[in-house]
């Protein structure tokens, strides 16, 4: 398998604390990998880390399948906490100076910054920027060199709703046209999942889980909330009405995880049972309640 | 390493700070020449203040010049650090050896360089408008304190490097000389006065007692020898501890 980050047991200590315990990271080529969890949680470290702006206390990073990380860093392009720009130049003179670290064409700078919505700053400083402003410069220098890993660190933070879209939007077309992998971190668990293929979540340092989004939505599928006086005889009318489906009782509610031709056909033939459905409805558990229940919050 | 080199390369064209510090520094030369030829003038007696050689002698510290390199050294070397940028250095897989000496060897040519000019303009001055005057070997005694800018540089460079903070770094540069060249004088004189018939000097360890010597009219060969040593060694001392701090330095 082509993974472009690995880890395995990825540790890192701060005196006694331990901000990232024992993580091993599996993320393939092609995915958009969400890393998500509360703040402290310990998704920046981890990033810190596989950048090498951080050491790890122990543990192993694979990058592209290679230990030799410095060299295969140059395929990264980044984003992590704060864009780290030059604020007493303008956007011009940040992208020239990294395009000249980075051995990019100067050409490209123009391209870049029309591609983020800077196109037009002019001779603005960046200290003079916005926030937002600020976020699109930083990303469009993490694409300099066209990088085939794009790691971001909570990329929408101080971004308006705009603005937001069109980070997620970017996301989604440097994936799908240019095939970039991509490692983004947040904690607003709605933004993220619009975009990401795979979830690592993370909660005290420890990677608790690594689900795919279809797994996700799987085990967050919809389903017929049926509020009943009498699950178990609930179950076995709907059973014996349609045999294929999957049915789960609760006290007091039954869950059809199936999706229904005929709707009204089912309610119908509950009453005629004899069962008092207090509720009917389609229902289909959030995100969060999944994410929560694996932080254990 | 290439890339870094050009990286720092228009870091450094595009530093205001530098230019500015430069224009202070020939401003202040203008200033003292000023002072000396009037001072002069005012002399009965025939004795020469303003000459070309000691006024060239006296260029670096004529201009205030380590004062203006701390605040130079510590403004280039701190400024990827204090703009975060240095994340997007070690980002892309340059190591920390690399941008260390690679920020060390800008720093250094832009040390010397600014040094030259300092000599030069001194030396234009002394010789369009100051009386002619001996002061022995000037090309050596230039290039003496050429070397001895290595070793301040060290020690300025070393300190940014290890703090990675302008505010703190311009003020350890700028004061600590000054303090350390008056703790060693103190020391001196309570050595001196607690034990009788000693010649032991503190102030011998630091540059102030090199440029003392280097200005006089007849330099021994010895003074010349324990400046390159002292250069190099505050230098090589400084440096290499700076890299050690420095690498453990997260960002």
């Amino acid at each position: 398998m082509d993974y472009v980050i690995k880890t395995e047991s990825l540790t890192k200590k701060f005196g006694n604390k331990i901000a990232v315990n024992s993580v091993n990271l599996n993320i393939l080529r092609g995915e958009i990998y969400g890393f998500i969890g509360k703040n402290g949680a310990g998704k920046t470290t981890t990033m810190k880390m596989l950048l090498g702006t951080s050491m790890p206390t122990s543990g192993k990073i694979e990058l592209f399948g290679s230990g030799e990380l410095n060299k295969q860093r140059a395929k990264i392009g980044s984003l992590i906490e704060a864009p780290g720009l030059y604020k007493s130049c303008t956007a011009y003179e940040n992208m020239k100076r990294f395009s000249i670290l980075f051995g990019v064409k100067e050409e490209k700078i123009k391209e870049l910054l029309e591609f983020v919505g800077l196109g037009n700053v002019g001779n603005k400083k960046v200290k003079a920027f916005s926030l937002g402003m600020k976020q699109r410069l930083g990303i469009a220098v993490a694409l300099l060199g066209e990088p085939e890993l794009l790691v971001l660190d909570e990329p929408i933070n101080g971004l308006d709703p705009a603005g937001i879209k069109e980070i997620r939007d970017l996301i989604l077309q440097l994936n799908k046209e240019k095939q970039i992998t991509v490692l983004v971190s947040s904690h607003l668990l709605d933004e993220l999942s619009k975009v990401v293929t795979k979830y690592g979540i993370i909660n005290q340092g420890y990677l608790v889980e690594e689900i795919t989004a279809e797994e996700l939505n799987h085990r967050c599928r919809k389903y017929l909330s049926i509020g009943v006086d009498d699950a178990q005889k609930a179950v076995t009318v709907i059973q014996k009405f349609l045999p294929n489906v999957t049915v789960e009782a609760e006290e007091g509610l039954v869950k059809v995880f199936s999706e229904l031709e005929d709707r009204a056909a089912l309610l119908s033939k509950l009453v005629k049972s004899g069962l008092n459905v207090s509720d009917y409805f389609y229902k289909q558990d959030g995100f969060e309640d999944y994410f929560i229940k694996r932080l254990g919050v | 390493m290439g890339k870094l080199f050009l990286f720092e390369t228009r870091k450094l064209i595009k530093q205001k700070s530098i230019y500015i510090c430069l224009a202070i520094a020939v401003a202040l030369i203008i200033l003292t020449a000023l002072v000396f030829a009037m001072s002069e003038k005012l002399i009965e007696g025939g004795e020469i203040i303003f000459g070309t050689a000691s006024f060239t002698k006296g260029a670096l510290t004529n201009s205030s010049f380590f004062l203006l390199l701390g605040v130079i050294v510590s403004l280039f070397c701190c400024d990827d650090y204090s703009n975060g940028t240095i994340k997007n250095i070690y980002a892309k897989g340059f190591s920390h050896t690399q941008v260390y000496f690679t920020k060390y060897l800008f720093s250094l040519i832009l040390s010397l360089v600014l040094a030259a000019v300092c000599i030069l303009v001194s030396y234009i001055i002394g010789a369009a408008f100051a009386r002619r005057d001996d002061c022995g070997n000037l090309g050596a005694v230039m290039v003496c304190e050429l070397v001895t800018v290595i070793g301040y540089h060290g020690i300025f460079f070393a300190v940014s490097m290890m703090l990675c903070k302008v505010g703190g770094s311009l003020a350890i540069n700028i004061i600590a000389p000054i303090i350390f060249g008056i703790v060693l004088s103190l020391l001196t004189v309570l050595l001196q006065t607690s034990v009788e018939n000693t010649k032991i000097d503190f102030g011998y360890i630091w540059f102030d007692s090199v440029y003392n010597e280097l200005g006089s009219a007849t330099v021994k060969a010895k003074e010349y020898v324990r400046a390159v040593l002292m250069s190099l060694i505050y230098a090589g001392g400084f440096v290499t501890l700076g890299y050690f701090i420095n690498r453990r330095k997260e960002v």
